[in-house]
């Protein structure tokens, strides 16, 4: 029997299975993608072509991505892709947190229970924090107490396992992150395991109808093989899709050692499509994002601190995201992504989303919003400008 | 005496010493570290893990931190052939895909391991010279053929002379990372020989030295993104600084070297710290810091963590500083 044979309990196909060289699958469809440049003069490459950027087919390439780089308008769903969207009205916990020192548990268990969540006895469960990268003093990652109160909130809910997994999206360098933003040692104290999903045994999976363009996607075996995979985000802003909080945070779930660090391809073929596309491959069931510290600005990576004070909790990550959104001063249907996944993954508006626990009106910070908010001509100019 | 050599002739005469007295440490460590990657080798491969499925990456740092095992060097030699793509390229793993970032790190451990063979057999030559040309092929290309030819007839053979890398995955970006990589692969164990190679190394070259942050180091790719200047990383920063070793003058290469312990994730992780003492051994630096606190970072059964890769990386480390840095260009 070939060991290397399995087969995913989620979704039943086969991973693990080498393919014949001759037949191994592309990653991307269509063809190969091109780049930008700019030189030390500071004289961008295509400057000097500037009429014939569309006739030579040239994208804009950047670290964090960008707009749609491939230059498609958003997608309009079809159908199929509206059928697989939340039916039902959608109910979200602004939990009280007031600092990383207090103890949550008692308001978490309190509105878990008002947020009827399930019964996780017997399942796996995988939680995924943000450790994207690293800057001294700055809350660019998930909080080692919001990573503890998520593990002992779905212990409360009875699962039989929980794993920590997370693939760092900028930063190679795993050991030293989890060092240094202290998920390492919260991971030890809980003993819990943490998988690097980065270089974990992968699996291919189909993307029959997604919005990227991707035929198929490989993802981490651990991530996937989860009875139940819970976002525990840390709310920022965001430079490129206006805020980062409970489905962006899935970037950070693709792996490394088949896309790089950073994961270049997830940007050219659109930050909003691949949100969506990994929220329909992943399928993750709640999301606790840690708003006690949040960031505004310059996010995800050079935002400043900006306490909030509550965390979202909730199993609709469309109405977890809406809600982070108006609470920080954005309406969610200026965010593309949100918008979609109003269409496609859940509800996104007042009508359908109860809020309870803290009230919006009265948490709400209006956020210095990122650069490219206040000159929206920055994006079309980072096109040069790669990081 | 230009500034460049000055520092050399220092570090050199710095390090002459610790080494000395650090010698039977390190050759314990190494001796350890050894013995712990000999044991992970299964069917002719290593994976990130004990017990995981083969993988390029440390196959790759496993199999050049161990070249000198003959029986192993035979086998991994089969298994990088036998997997490469029809392209010429490799993917993360068997079958995994479409030829990716790992193919330089496929190059550089077939090279370098022939070379413990006395040079590269007629069998294998066909797979050396396919993977060339798939890292020549597969460099981020920025423009089409008529903005090209526009170039061409605007600024001569110069307007095509613009700095390329390598990406990630195909079709994206070039980054640090894959073009350091890539870059060892072409450079080790002697530059490689083939049409247009003097000048893909260049323009690659020139794409980490037009890159650098202006603190001194690398970001993963621009120094500058959204009007912000970015701040180099540790881990970039050595790699890029590993595939410069020919470029020891340049202002650039100074700066970075300098400003390494400022980058952030210094001295972070046996990751970190393996990558600067080979980046300071290849630039002649003193090596005695860096490989202390790694082998403070050891652990017992002698790996340098779970993740074979860094592992082995470290393996590489420990024989740099004992005076054999294969990653020395």
């Amino acid at each position: 029997m070939d060991h290397n044979v399995k087969r995913c309990p989620k979704t039943g196909r086969i991973i693990g299975q080498p393919q014949p060289r001759s037949e191994a699958r592309d990653d991307t469809s269509g063809s190969g993608r091109s780049g930008s440049d700019t030189t030390k003069s500071g004289i961008p490459r295509r400057t000097f072509i500037a009429g014939s950027a569309a006739a030579v087919g040239s994208f804009s390439l950047t670290a964090c991505g960008g707009k749609t780089l491939t230059g498609k308008p958003l997608p309009t769903p079809t159908e199929s892709q509206r059928a697989r969207k939340k039916q039902t009205p959608s109910t979200v916990a602004l939990v009280p947190c007031a600092s990383y020192e207090d103890d949550p548990m008692p308001e978490l268990k309190k509105y878990a229970k008002l947020l009827k969540l399930p019964d996780l006895s017997g399942k796996t469960v995988l939680l995924k924090p943000n450790m994207v990268e690293f800057h001294p003093g700055s809350p660019v990652t998930t909080n080692p107490a919001a990573l503890k109160a998520a593990f002992h909130l779905f212990d409360y809910l009875g699962a039989k396992d929980i794993i920590i997994g997370e693939g760092p999206g900028h930063m190679r360098d795993t050991e030293f992150l989890l060092e240094a933003t202290g998920l390492g040692k919260a991971c030890k104290e809980l003993g819990v395991k943490f998988v690097d999903l980065n270089l974990d045994e992968l699996e291919v999976l189909d993307l029959k109808e997604g919005f990227s363009g991707l035929k198929h996607m490989f993802l981490p075996r651990t991530l996937m093989n989860a009875d139940v995979v819970v976002s525990v985000p840390k709310m920022k802003t965001h430079h490129w899709v206006g805020m980062t909080a409970s489905m962006k945070n899935f970037f950070g779930a693709v792996p490394g050692r088949k896309y790089g660090w950073p994961k270049n391809l997830l940007h050219m073929r659109g930050i909003p499509q691949c949100i969506l596309d990994l929220q329909e491959l992943i399928k993750p069931r709640f999301a606790l994002v840690d708003a006690v510290v949040a960031m505004e600005g310059d996010g995800p990576i050079n935002g400043k601190a900006k306490e909030m004070g509550f965390f979202v909790l909730g199993d609709d990550l469309a109405a977890i995201d809406a809600t982070c959104a108006r609470t920080i001063g954005f309406d969610p249907y200026e965010l593309d992504y949100i918008k979609i996944a109003g269409e496609v993954v859940g509800n996104i508006s007042t009508d359908a989303v109860s809020v309870i626990g803290l009230e919006v009106d009265k948490v709400k910070k209006t956020f210095e919003r990122p650069v490219t908010f206040k000159n929206k001509k920055l994006l079309a100019e980072s096109e040069n400008q790669a990081s | 005496m230009p500034k460049a050599e000055k520092i050399e002739s220092k570090g050199a005469n710095k390090s002459s010493s610790p080494q000395t007295l650090e010698a039977k440490s390190v050759q314990q460590a190494l001796s350890r570290v050894d013995k712990y990657i000999e044991k992970a080798f299964r069917n002719g491969a290593w994976g990130y893990s004990l017990g995981e499925s083969p993988c390029i990456e440390p196959t790759v740092y496993c199999s050049i931190a161990r070249r000198k095992d003959h029986h192993m060097r035979k086998q991994v030699i089969e298994f990088l052939c036998s997997n490469q793509n029809q392209d010429g390229g490799w993917s993360t793993s068997p079958g995994i895909g479409k030829s990716d970032w790992t193919s330089g790190l496929a190059l550089l451990a077939l090279r370098l391991l022939f070379k413990e063979d006395g040079g590269v057999d007629a069998k294998h030559a066909a797979a050396i010279d396919k993977a060339v040309s798939y890292l020549f092929d597969s460099r981020t290309e920025f423009y089409g053929a008529l903005a090209k030819f526009l170039l061409l007839i605007s600024k001569g053979d110069a307007g095509l002379n613009y700095p390329r890398g390598w990406p990630w995955s195909p079709g994206c970006f070039h980054w640090v990372e894959p073009t350091a990589y890539t870059l060892l692969a072409l450079k080790l164990p002697v530059h490689i020989e083939k049409q247009d190679s003097k000048r893909v190394i260049e323009r690659a070259d020139n794409f980490l030295l037009e890159h650098a942050c202006k603190d001194g180091g690398w970001n993963h790719g621009n120094d500058l993104c959204l009007k912000v200047f970015l701040p180099p990383f540790v881990v970039t920063s050595a790699e890029a600084l590993v595939a410069l070793a020919d470029h020891q003058s340049a202002d650039v290469v100074q700066h970075a070297l300098k400003n390494l312990p400022n980058t952030i994730g210094y001295a972070g992780s046996a990751m970190s710290l393996a990558w600067v003492a080979i980046a300071q051994k290849s630039h002649d630096r003193d090596t005695s810091e860096s490989i202390k606190k790694l082998i403070e970072r050891q652990h017992e059964d002698g790996s340098f963590g779970p993740n074979l890769m860094v592992t082995a990386l470290s393996m590489l480390a420990l024989q740099a500083h004992l005076g054999d840095n294969v990653l020395k260009v």
